[in-house]
């Protein structure tokens, strides 16, 4: 080893003992890196595909069926004990709950990174601990753990010429699909909705109890006398050991209908005689209507991380399979009344062939910049190893490929490619050089001297930009949900890269540009023709500016303070609109209208809609199911549209057509959206409209005064639209109120009559009958007839212990009495929420001056508060966060580029680009409709590294022609690097801008709504950047610079 | 150029600062200020009771108005009953004609007494043709069949009183005149029913017939007979005794049977089907059309339900015309204008 060649590691470090390594072993790296590429695409087949990344935090669902309990009672019994025993449990961040008619469900969130499934074995430790504390036979259950877009599949089953009732096709839906679709990898809950399941039921004709001198008692003996089956043992002889299987229970309704109830008068009484046995739905929950046509939907829901495409062909081949078998039974099956691989494919599929056309042409442009094809290859080389490297260590980390992320990865192609450019650009020149000279010297050494003369600052401004993305990387809520990972992939492309280009570009450039002397020879001696062209033109332009400074400096000036200017009239948005091929339209009628009214409602809604000639289907879900999370009254319904693959333009359309359909129904408030937008929005507040106003408080009648007049007063805010209160009053309750001397004259035990009560109009289970393999209960509930009027439930004959038959009315008053649908809370305290959408204004805005309105005019008492949530909070929060984090990235940005460049003076010179970039993005966001979500902040912090590398890059270079290369600085010198960095810049430019141009312009189709405004952003900004970074940056250097050669000290040094 | 471009730096230093500063400021306060002052307009409320909805609305939910029906009411109500063994009827009619054999031969033998008696005082009075000890032993036998007619009359009177307890007046008059009625009863050509009311009903007259509703099926008119006397234990309500034809066992002593019985005088009115009908604070509601666009909510009396609905008296006039199909949606409207957020309710969870 020369000293002079110490000298040269010494100098360059670990950087350049890398390189040097990398050329002398070329022919391992090359290998490695073949190699590398082969399992890379190998990961790809593996790879988990998702449409968004994990946006909510762990939660776990606890849903209580208490069948017969109204809201209150749900909410003091069930959810109270249960919002006891779960809070105190460490990590969570937020128990909401709602207790309805027959429901309550509390959901626990936890704080982010929070591990889910550590998260559910604390919530079951918790919820085991309540054992007696609920009443008898509620028994609260953790819903099966899945994503937060769990949905990813809707199927549905109708009838032709409805021979089967809704009731069969339950069953058939029950025992031959459902199990079936569970079976299918990554399944975690398949819920039925439209018919309650079969049931044997005994409805018991209250006539017919008093003509008898029977009570409902001794029918729910009989029941369960009649269906009880016990294991009967075994005879253990000496041989052998004899089972013995005892049957003879009533398993049909005829034989049900035999079973002795009593003997009187020497005859005997049976169930057939007080009661109709028939087979009939358990009380429904819920109803559906498929194209307007009674149906069973089947909503499959994918497990936790499960990959959405894979478990979506899974099912498809298991809905094939099911086919023919449905349609020899008459059933018409709907495969997919909602599917969200359809958005997912064709999401991916957009941001794929955005990235693919984006790599196209900017292997185009290489070509162009270089016009060689070696070289070309070189650089081309350098993407599909960093973004696959990238999406290796994805893959390893267990992240999905989503359209974030890969919009992550078509964000870093600029990059990607700038890296291997400047390399090879370099060793190309030096080549070049090398060969014109006098004395050439080595290949080897020149391609390693060139590699790791620009190397330094190519590491500093990698790290920069690292450190520009921290903001992203550590955003908070949805949104650091939705962009860290964007800014994960970015990152490790980036970090990819630089590796890369330390190892993969000098091997290559070696191995293609230097290895032979005929290789060299092909080396041109002049530069590549475009850029030859450019260099010319740019000389003369910079020597045109820098006749001009002041001039060209204040429209600099100038052209920054109108871009500040224009910032306030930006509209902010969180997220834009996506794109999907569906619509979630959720209709509510006043509380308390009936499943017959709201299915009424419902037939009538989609044959309107179906005559849309761009709606596939409609499959309406009145009310809930029992296995559904939706604590939804039969109130309300949400329809599931499919819609014919739609442009931008023409969804947007066709979502006001059909918001226009549904308004015009009388008593409905309505909101339509597609099915991500509203998933987004409930794990941002637990609500769709992006403003929820929440006013806490004990007493349910204050808070439902306040909530009016709060609704009343947003109504009347410019821009307020479905204006909502989310547990509305006036839902109607029957107030049975038991007579105390009545009971006690007549000899009657308060908690019989209540039993009866139960029995009659919600049901006991007395048993269950088998069919095959198939279970069915057995239950005594009142006649269908006496259970549908308040009179029935007045004349309700209880039999007192002295055999004499009372009504109900005799033993209690019976009050219709407005009453609550929903009790909600928030952390264990009773809440109010107002939602509401904002229309044609600014969504910040408008939460600043409700807040302002509802201050000012709402007198709470003591221990009432108000607080706001939604879109609005959420965005606010990104915000802060990102200035917040903006500012302490900046701080390690500075002190990053103060170790890269020798004067402050030069720093603040890289730093005075920002602005530059700045223009630009909000030039392109005011022309793109002047709105600002988080993405377009998101792409300016994108635009801000790109820049901020850019700018690194001439001002390194500019010292290291003078300290270096020993240049006096002046004008020539500063014609001369940026001309020399005219190609690398030129490149990085248009690379990154059509790398992303797919991508910006077709931000209207799936997949790329979040990141078409980023990438906008990032065209304009990079635009203006360049301009100015190639025009001014060498004015503004020329004179405010500070390049100076090595002074002795540093020399020794 | 030195002492100049410091100048020229550090303005443009402090110049990228505040601009910096201000950008910061703006993106974070958003367009508070030119939002302030946009303006809170009021919220117009209907008045009252009433609702519009425009006939396209109208049309799209299906609203749908019918003219009342209108119509002459019965309101009935079920008693539980059963058929009665003639056995006891009949064994008291057997009871009584042994009392009254009883009393008949107590007469005969008194009669015999008297004459007899008479007769030999006649012959004692006449020298003593008979002895006086002869006399005595007429006047004993006299006395006793005296005695023994008493007996038998007052047997007679405890054998009606037993009846008249057991079955009442309209009964014993049945026995005691052996009336055909009775006749039937005794061969189970007719049966009697006792009618019990619920406990908490009552009736404004006794209806003469009712129509029973035997086990097998079907309806069979019964006539009235008389009040009962005691009612049934395990109904606790006023009782009825009807006789109905027993129509060759169709209606055997033992057997349980419900009978709609007219509780009060017939009424006109208007039959207000279950689908037109509301309920919102402890009231049942109709919204009447009043005009082409607006609907009046009227409350509905439901003192008279009726199946499928009620029977309302005094609150409609001839040719009102009600909803009977979208009633809700009506009241959702209603509420949805009232409150802004009628509707409500999510139901997510979410």
């Amino acid at each position: 080893m020369s000293p002079e060649k110490d000298h040269q590691d010494i100098h360059h470090g670990i950087l350049g003992t890398i390189v040097r390594f990398a050329l002398r072993r070329r022919g391992v790296i090359i290998a490695l890196a073949a190699l590398f590429l082969g399992y890379s695409v190998f990961s790809l087949t593996k790879a988990r595909y998702d449409v968004f990344p994990e946006f909510a935090p762990p939660q776990v669902k606890i849903h209580t069926e208490a069948p017969g309990f109204s809201p209150s009672q749900a909410e003091q019994l069930i959810t109270r004990p249960i919002e006891t025993a779960v809070s105190g449990v460490g990590g969570v961040s937020t128990v909401m709950s709602k207790s309805i008619e027959g429901l309550s469900v509390v959901k626990v969130m936890f704080k982010s990174g929070t591990n889910v499934y550590l998260a559910r074995q604390k919530i079951s430790e918790r919820l085991s601990t309540l054992t007696g504390q609920l009443p008898k036979g509620i028994t609260p259950g953790m819903t099966p753990l899945t994503s937060s877009t769990g949905n990813v599949l809707t199927i549905g089953l109708t009838s032709k010429k409805q021979k089967l009732s809704t009731m069969q096709l339950r069953t058939v839906a029950n025992w031959t699909v459902r199990p079936r679709l569970l079976a299918v990898a990554g399944v975690s809950k398949v819920a039925i909705f439209g018919s309650q399941d079969k049931e044997l039921q005994v409805q018991v004709a209250p006539n017919r109890l008093i003509r008898y001198g029977l009570s409902m008692e001794d029918v729910i003996s009989a029941g369960k006398k009649a269906t009880g089956l016990e294991g009967a043992g075994f005879i253990d002889g000496a041989n052998q050991r004899i089972t013995i299987r005892s049957q003879g229970q009533s398993l049909t309704a005829k034989e049900m209908a035999q079973a002795v109830v009593a003997y009187k008068n020497g005859a005997n009484i049976t169930l057939g005689d007080v009661a109709h046995v028939t087979e009939a739905p358990a009380p429904q929950l819920g109803g559906t209507l498929i194209n307007g046509k009674p149906g069973i939907l089947l909503v499959v829901d994918a497990q936790y991380g499960a990959n959405t495409l894979e478990v979506t062909r899974g099912l498809d081949k298991a809905v094939a399979e099911l086919g023919p078998a449905l349609k020899a039974q008459g059933i018409t099956l709907h495969p997919s009344l909602f599917r969200a691989a359809d958005f997912i494919r064709s999401a991916l599929h957009n941001v794929n062939s955005a990235l693919i056309i984006g790599a196209l042409l900017v292997i185009a442009v290489l070509f162009l910049f270089l016009f060689n094809l070696r070289t070309a290859a070189i650089s081309c080389a350098a993407i599909p190893l960093s973004l696959l490297g990238s999406v290796t260590i994805m893959e390893r980390l267990g992240m999905s490929l989503n359209t974030m992320t890969i919009g992550g990865l078509a964000i870093a192609i600029g990059e990607v490619v700038d890296d291997a450019v400047i390399d090879m650009e370099n060793i190309f020149r030096r080549l070049r050089e090398n060969r014109l000279a006098d004395k050439p010297r080595p290949t080897l050494r020149v391609v390693y001297e060139a590699s790791v003369e620009v190397r330094s600052a190519v590491v500093y401004a990698t790290f920069a930009v690292v450190l520009v993305f921290i903001p992203v990387l550590t955003m908070g809520g949805i949104a650091g949900s939705f962009f860290a990972p964007l800014g994960l992939s970015y990152v490790f492309a980036i970090m990819s890269s630089l590796l890369v280009a330390l190892t993969v570009t000098p091997a290559l450039s070696f191995a293609m540009l230097g290895g032979e002397k005929e290789k060299t020879k092909k080396l041109k001696e002049e530069d590549p023709p475009f850029v030859r062209w450019t260099r010319k033109h740019y000389s003369r332009a910079i020597h045109a500016v820098e006749r001009r400074p002041k001039a060209v400096l204040a429209a600099a000036a100038l052209l920054i303070a109108a871009t500040i200017a224009i910032i306030p009239f930006l509209k902010g948005k969180f997220l834009p609109e996506l794109i999907e091929g569906n619509f979630i339209v959720h209709v509510s009628e006043a509380p308390g209208t009936s499943l017959r009214e709201n299915l009424r409602t419902g037939r009538i809604l989609a044959r309107k809609l179906l005559a849309l000639p761009y709606v596939v289907s409609v499959a309406q879900r009145a009310g809930r199911s029992e296995e559904g999370e939706e604590a939804r009254g039969t109130n309300a319904s949400e329809y599931d549209l499919t819609l014919k693959p739609l442009d931008k333009a023409k969804f947007d359309k066709a979502k006001k057509q059909i918001e226009g359909i549904v308004k015009k129904f009388p008593g409905i408030t309505s909101s339509v959206d597609t099915f991500l937008s509203e998933r987004i929005g409930e794990t941002i507040s637990g609500y769709r409209a992006p403003v929820a106003v929440n006013i806490y408080g004990n007493d349910l009648d204050m808070l439902d005064q306040k909530a009016a007049q709060a609704a009343a007063l947003l109504s009347g805010i410019r821009g307020a639209a479905d204006v909502r209160l989310q547990a509305p009053p006036n839902a109607p309750e029957l107030l049975v109120s038991l007579n105390k001397p009545g009971l006690a004259r007549w000899g009657f035990e308060p908690a019989q009559v209540l039993d009866d009560i139960h029995t009659a109009f919600a049901g006991k289970t007395v048993g269950q009958v088998f069919e095959g393999d198939r279970v069915f209960n057995v239950s005594v509930i009142l006649d269908p007839k006496s259970r549908r009027s308040i009179a029935g439930l007045g004349n309700l004959p209880l039999k007192n212990p002295a055999g004499a038959y009372i009504s109900l009315s005799q033993l209690a008053s019976l009050h219709e009495m407005p009453s609550r649908f929903v009790i909600l809370h928030q952390d264990a305290r009773r809440v109010q929420t107002i939602t509401c959408r904002v229309q044609s204004r600014n969504l910040s805005s408008f939460v600043a001056q409700a807040k302002k309105v509802l201050s000012s005019q709402i007198k709470l008492p003591p221990g009432s508060y108000i607080d706001f949530a939604g879109a609005a909070q959420e965005q606010a929060r990104a915000r802060r966060d990102l200035f917040m984090h903006s500012a302490i990235a900046a701080i390690g940005i500075i002190i990053l580029l103060s170790i890269v460049t020798v004067s402050y003076r030069n720093l603040l010179l890289i730093l005075l680009n920002l602005p530059f970039a700045l223009s630009g993005g909000i030039f392109v966001a005011l022309a793109a409709g002047g709105s600002l979500s988080i993405g377009s902040l998101v792409g300016f912090v994108t635009l801000f590294g790109i820049t901020l590398r850019n700018s690194v890059m001439l001002i390194s270079h500019y010292e290291h022609l003078v300290r270096e290369e020993g240049m006096n600085w002046g004008l020539q010198t500063a014609v001369r690097g940026a001309s020399e960095r005219l190609a690398p810049i030129l490149m990085t430019a248009s690379v990154t801008a059509l790398g992303l141009l797919p991508l910006a312009l077709g931000s209207g189709s799936p997949g790329r709504e979040i990141e078409g405004p980023m990438a906008q952003i990032i065209l304009g900004g990079l635009v203006t950047s360049t301009l100015l970074n190639l025009l001014v940056m060498p004015t503004l250097a020329l004179r405010f610079g500070r390049f100076e050669k090595r002074s002795p000290e540093e020399e020794a040094l | 150029m030195r002492p100049r471009s410091k100048r020229f730096f550090a303005v443009s230093f402090i110049f990228i600062f505040i601009l910096a500063v201000l950008a910061v400021f703006f993106l974070l306060s958003g367009e508070k200020k030119k939002e302030e002052d946009g303006g809170i307009t009021k919220n117009t409320l209907p008045p009252g009771y009433t609702v519009t909805v425009s006939v396209e609305s109208q049309n799209a939910g299906g609203i749908m108005a019918e003219t009342l029906k209108p119509g002459l009411y019965q309101n009935r109500v079920t008693a539980y009953g059963e058929v009665l063994s003639p056995e006891g009827l009949v064994s008291s009619y057997k009871n009584y004609i042994s009392a009254r054999s009883l009393v008949d031969k107590a007469g005969a033998q008194l009669k015999a007494s008297e004459k007899e008696y008479a007769r030999l005082k006649v012959l004692n009075a006449d020298a003593k043709n008979v002895s006086d000890r002869q006399l005595q032993a007429a006047a004993a036998r006299l006395a006793s069949d005296e005695a023994d007619e008493a007996g038998a009359l007052g047997a007679l009177r405890s054998a009606k009183n037993v009846i008249g307890i057991n079955w009442g007046t309209t009964l014993l008059k049945w026995v005691l005149g052996y009336t055909a009625s009775l006749q039937r009863v005794i061969e189970v050509k007719d049966a009697l029913v006792q009618l019990t009311l619920p406990s908490a009903s009552s009736l404004t007259g006794i209806p003469a017939q009712v129509w029973i509703e035997p086990p097998s099926g079907g309806l069979v008119p019964a006539r009235f007979v008389s009040r009962a006397i005691s009612t049934a234990p395990n109904i606790q309500g006023i009782s009825f005794i009807y006789v109905a034809p027993a129509l060759s066992g169709r209606l055997v002593p033992g057997m349980n049977v419900t009978a709609q019985m007219p509780s009060a005088g017939a009424q006109n009115g208007f039959f207000v089907p279950a689908s037109a009908v509301v309920w919102l604070q402890d009231r049942a509601w109709v919204y009447v059309k009043e005009s082409r666009t607006g609907f009046s909510r009227v409350e509905l009396p439901t003192t008279t339900p009726v199946s499928n609905g009620y029977f309302a008296t005094g609150v409609f006039s001839a040719g009102d015309r009600i909803v009977i199909k979208g009633a809700q949606a009506l009241l959702s409207a209603e509420s949805t204008l009232k409150s802004a957020g009628g509707g409500g309710g999510e139901g997510d969870d979410d």
